[in-house]
């Protein structure tokens, strides 16, 4: 709970128009109140008047108010749509923020991993469901709950017994339930959590090996594996409808139940000569009405679990895999030479380190090119280098600092890293190259696409750079976006650049096209290209082969082979 | 989503999705709308009554009190009535759902991996879209029922007690259809573009987060901060505009509910006191009037839940369309025969005779195409992408059929052959291989539910498997998948060689073996693929970029624009 009020907490600006929105939606469940209990108490008058009871009866007083109640409420309740829709509009903003936030807070390693699963896209659910918590949540409870507190503060200067039962019953009674429910519900909806996740992985895995599973005749006895989770979910959610249905009963009992003992206790003063037969009547109806502004809160408690859920999921990226704290400007690099010492790292879960003991040095302007098998630690070294990775044992220092110790903007600023999963985003062509380099022109941007071959690829979009690339405009291939990717990568003006298999997907005469394009970009910069293909440079100065743990050598050899 | 949503389609969807119910579920919910129309007009005429008994009649308490326990009686009745419907409906939307989700899998499991659409797809329709689903059935439902029947009860009952009051309901109520019609075409329209936009930015968030690595390496956190900031700011600028007229039709409808209440209320009153003579209303008594003034709000309530409820539908329209599409994709072995079971031998001759074969919604890809792999024969397919390869080892492996022609392994057609004689058959080994999560041996196991572990054993040495294996600590015996070792792409591809090799079977099918390894990794899955098919006397073909890497070939096809020619 302490999870969901902290990422729900809103700013200033927000809690105003949250405000605003709680009293309108108090004010529509009062008038509403009103209007019926108004009626009520003018029905009995007239009807009492009518015959002779009760002396002349002013109607054109109650006549107005009820007409004004009628008035009132539409306007409230429409004011209360409104304003409660811009506050959950601007505290979507707050949620959103302040998740990308959380998520940009951890270490660029780690969000890989996690783009790797479905933890990205759940996070994102999550969110979406936070944005429900005040218009489903909060806004019906504060409406019920005030009505509830100003009607029972009326009787009990008019009834106090009755304000007695009432609060009892229907504030007591209907609080107890929404919190035995909500309580109760966290058993399925822990369980819901789980088993929605599961049955999706299940999915994912069955379909992905749907081919090698249906030619060994298992498809079907694996695909009981997805079944189980939908199976799973199922319960936990039947389990969650008939928690939420027996709130709905429980609110309605204990609701009805206070206005039956309204009714009779008003009906008691009545013949006591306490009250007067008008007001008698207005009593009951009045809560008539709370009982129609307590009903939806079961519905809107047993969604509290969800939320709850979702909180600590989100909370939870938080708390794992921050970026470790690096103490900033310690000192400037002086240059941008890279060198690393006796490196080591081995992988969470594997058994042999992949990278082991290696020393690397950049100097630079020098062009290093860095081949090996796969599994040899090729990547791995990228990453090291690049600080995306903090070795096991031994350092990287640019300019003379250990990277451990250089602040993650200086770092971010002088050192860029083509990674194999560098992604291209659902916008312009334009917004995705300038990603790194916000202020290149339009020209810089065409000489980049030229430098990677693209220069006819962005001829034939039918809007140029503003040309909408991704899932909802141009499709791309793969040895196209990788070409974007790289000319993104070079526009961005790092001084030192590691390239991970720069040219992955595209074909050998692009990629000697290409190369030979790059030395023009390249020089100057330090450059270190991780790549199976010699072909990916013209020119290099260095070339180092990885062996591997898997090539059985055992450890990696700094060849130092000249390139042409 | 399409723009315009044709009506027809629509109308179909709802049929669909009514379809879908248990046979018991409208029924059961007419009967429970009919009891809450008995209780709800029940409790307004037994309030009015003791009320009438004791203001009017001037009856003591104790008179009231068997009329008062009935009161709570029903009241008990309403809470337990509405709870049974919550109750049932939430059970039954939960499996409906499920029960699709079953369908779903079946269908998906028929269409079989060369049939289904790619699983971003699939995955959103089979949990999002089916989840889609759950409020037409536990809300709109129920509410639509007790629309069509509780306020005709009333209605009835009103008349009954005062025709003009009856009226002014009556008059009343149409105005509710009428503007629930003016959100279904133009609020409606607003608010679903307003859904739209909402989900588009939910959309381009996700982009975002997916692609956080990539920000953080680029340093442009702070600008891409600041653009979901701006984006979802100007969203709401934009929705608040919407909003603001498609809330005035609600806003309009909870007005002539409240207008119809109050005049009724003042009508009532009037005729009370006596100032009205016309009709009926010099024959209001505290007791009918207090009981029409008490039905007015129930007679609303069921028509504003309906109209709350309207988007619950849409959604499901939506998602209904989705869903019977993937429901209705074709089976890849329609014509399958489970009595057909020919005993496999050690190879098999394997003939396409006049064969075509398009796929769904595209140019033929082959055209009579006729050809032939002796049996035993080792046939490499080279060619450009697109240009049919995969399409033929998807047809030989039983994937997908041939729109014309046979396919005959030793001479009998391919599609007849029963599930479990093709897989006796048929070997299969693809790009992308999986690992499930399990242990190494149980991932190779799976290939063959009979195979002993010797056998395991055996296949895993040969496929160069329990060369890394042997240096895990348990061995063949280490988890690999989800929560296991991380093995490399070569490594995983090594044990779904030994997978699909477990069992000797007379054809062996390798689509692309290679194409996702980088070159150091490829030579160790090729040698271990050359070790295999050396000493097994199956028939092989294989489709692959690097034909020169596959000494063991007798033959290279190329296969270029459906076109089948000898290259070696």
């Amino acid at each position: 709970m302490r999870a969901l009020i902290g990422l729900l907490w809103p700013g200033w600006t927000t809690a105003r128009w949250m405000l605003l929105a709680a009293l309108m939606a108090l004010a529509a469940a009062l008038l509403a109140v009103v209007l019926l209990a108004v009626s009520g108490w003018l029905i009995t008058a007239s009807a009492l008047a009518g015959i002779g009871v009760l002396a002349a009866l002013d109607i054109f007083a109650p006549g107005a108010i009820i007409r004004g109640a009628a008035v009132g409420r539409t306007v409230t309740r429409y004011l209360e749509r409104l304003i409660g829709h811009e506050a959950t509009f601007r505290q979507l903003a707050e949620i959103r923020i302040g998740a990308f936030t959380r998520l940009m807070a951890q270490s660029i390693a780690r969000l890989e991993a996690l783009g790797r699963g479905d933890t990205l896209s759940r996070l994102t659910r999550d969110v979406d469901v936070l944005d429900h918590v005040f218009p489903r949540l909060v806004l019906p409870t504060i409406a019920a709950l005030g009505a509830a507190v100003v009607a029972i503060g009326y009787f009990f200067m008019r009834a106090p017994g009755a304000a007695i039962a009432l609060g009892a019953s229907l504030v007591g009674g209907g609080a107890l339930v929404l919190v035995i429910g909500a309580r109760l519900a966290r058993g399925p909806g822990h369980r819901l959590a789980q088993a929605t996740p599961a049955m999706r992985s299940a999915l994912a895995e069955w379909l992905h090996g749907l081919g090698e599973l249906f030619s060994v005749g298992r498809a079907g006895e694996r695909s009981g594996r997805v079944m189980h989770g939908v199976l799973e979910q199922v319960r936990a959610q039947i389990a969650q409808r008939r928690i939420e249905a027996m709130m709905q009963t429980g609110i309605a009992l204990f609701g009805y139940l206070g206005f039956w003992l309204v009714l009779l206790i008003a009906l008691e003063m009545y013949a006591a000569g306490v009250l007067t037969a008008p007001v008698a009547a207005g009593m009951a109806l009045v809560a008539v009405a709370l009982v129609d502004a307590w009903m939806p809160l079961a519905a809107s408690w047993s969604f509290l679990e969800t939320c709850r859920q979702a909180a600590v999921r989100v909370e939870a990226v938080d708390q794992r895999g921050r970026a470790r704290g690096r103490i900033e400007h310690v000192e400037t690099p002086m240059g941008c030479r890279l060198q690393a010492e006796g490196l080591t790292f081995r992988y969470p879960g594997a058994i042999d380190p992949v990278i082991f003991g290696i020393d690397f040095e950049l100097e630079e302007g020098e062009h290093v090119l860095v081949q090996g098998a796969s599994g040899a630690g090729k990547t791995t070294l990228g990453k090291l280098l690049a600080g995306v990775l903090r070795p096991d044992s031994g350092h990287v220092a640019l300019g003379g600092v250990d990277l451990s110790e250089l602040g993650q903007a200086l770092l971010r600023e002088r050192v860029g890293m083509l990674s194999q999963r560098s992604m291209l985003f659902q916008d312009t062509l334009a917004a995705n190259l300038r990603l790194g380099a916000p202020a290149a022109t339009d020209a810089d941007l065409e000489l980049a696409l030229d430098a990677v071959d693209l220069a006819s690829f962005l001829d034939d979009l039918p809007d140029g750079l503003e040309t909408w690339i991704g899932e909802h405009g141009r499709s791309v291939s793969g040895g196209e976006g990788r070409r974007i990717a790289l000319a993104r990568v070079l526009l961005a003006d790092f001084r030192v650049l590691v390239l991970d298999e720069p040219m992955a997907g595209v074909d050998s005469a692009t990629t000697a096209t290409v190369a030979a394009r790059l030395a023009a970009y390249l020089d100057g910069r330090s450059v270190v290209v991780l790549s199976h293909d010699a072909n990916t440079l013209v020119r290099f100065d260095r070339r180092i082969v990885l062996t591997g743990m898997e090539g059985r050598s055992g450890k990696a050899a700094d060849t130092g082979l000249p390139g042409h | 989503m399409p723009d315009t949503i044709d009506a027809d389609c629509e109308e179909d969807a709802g049929a669909w999705l009514k379809r879908q119910a248990p046979v018991w579920l409208t029924p059961v919910l007419m009967a429970l709308a009919l009891l809450e129309a008995g209780v709800v007009i029940a409790q307004a005429w037994l309030i009015a009554g003791i009320v009438f008994g004791v203001f009017v009649e001037a009856q003591s308490l104790p008179a009231v009190m068997p009329q008062m326990w009935l009161l709570l009686g029903v009241l008990v009745a309403r809470a337990l009535f509405a709870g049974i419907r919550q109750w049932l409906v939430g059970g039954a939307s939960a499996r409906v759902r499920r029960n699709l989700r079953s369908r779903l899998l079946e269908r998906f499991e028929a269409a079989g991996p060369a049939g289904l659409p790619p699983a971003g797809e699939l995955i959103p329709a089979f949990d999002e879209q089916v989840e889609a689903l759950d409020g037409f059935y536990s809300r709109f439902a129920p509410q639509r029922i007790s629309a069509m029947i509780v306020p005709l009860a009333i209605l009835v009952f009103a008349f009954a007690t005062d025709w003009l009051a009856g009226l002014l309901l009556l008059l009343t109520a149409p105005l509710i259809p009428m503007f629930m019609i003016i959100i279904g075409m133009g609020a409606e329209k607003l608010a679903r573009d307003q859904f739209r936009s909402l989900a588009r930015l939910g959309g381009w968030f996700l982009d975002q987060v997916h692609g956080a690595a990539t920000i953080r390496l680029f340093r442009a956190e702070a600008r891409v901060g600041a653009q979901v900031r701006q984006r979802t700011h100007a969203l709401r600028t934009q929705t608040m505009r919407v909003l603001r007229l498609a809330f005035l039709s609600s806003a309009a409808l909870e007005f002539f509910a409240a207008v119809a209440i109050a005049s009724l209320a003042i009508y009532i009153g009037l005729g009370l006191l006596g100032y009205l003579t016309f009709g009926p209303a010099p024959a209001l008594t505290l007791q009918s009037g207090l009981f029409l003034l008490l039905l007015a709000p129930e007679f609303f309530q069921p028509l504003r839940a309906l109209s709350q409820g309207w988007h619950d539908r849409a959604d499901a329209n939506a998602a209904a369309g989705e869903i019977r599409s993937l429901l209705e994709l074709s089976p890849a072995r329609p014509g399958a025969d489970e009595g057909f079971n020919p005993a496999a031998r050690g190879k098999c001759r394997v003939e396409l005779r006049e064969v075509e074969f398009a796929h769904r919604g595209r140019e033929p890809l082959f055209n009579g195409l006729d050809f032939e792999v002796r049996a035993g024969e080792k046939v490499v397919l080279v060619g450009p992408s697109g240009g049919g390869k995969s399409s033929l080892i998807s047809m030989l492996a039983g994937f997908a059929e041939p729109s014309a022609g046979a396919v005959l392994l030793d001479g009998q057609p391919l599609t007849r052959l029963s599930n479990a004689a093709l897989q006796a058959h048929v070997a299969w080994l693809g790009q992308h291989s999986v690992l499930f999560a399990g242990t190494i041996a149980e991932n190779i196991a799976l290939g063959w539910a009979q195979a002993t572990r010797e056998q395991v054993e055996a296949i895993a040495a040969r496929a160069r498997v329990s060369e890394f294996a042997d240096r895990l600590p348990d061995g063949l015996d280490s988890p690999v998948g989800e929560n296991g070792y991380g093995l490399s792409g070569g490594q995983a591809q090594r044990i779904a060689l030994a997978r699909a090799l477990l069992r000797p079977r007379p054809l062996i099918l390798l689509d692309e073996p290679t194409a996702s390894l980088d070159p150091g990794s490829e030579a160790m899955v090729l040698a271990a693929l050359a070790d295999l098919l050396a000493e097994r006397s199956a028939t092989v073909i294989c489709a692959t970029h690097r034909a020169a890497t596959m000494a063991w070939a007798d033959r290279v096809v190329e296969v270029r624009q459906g076109e089948l020619s000898c290259v070696r």
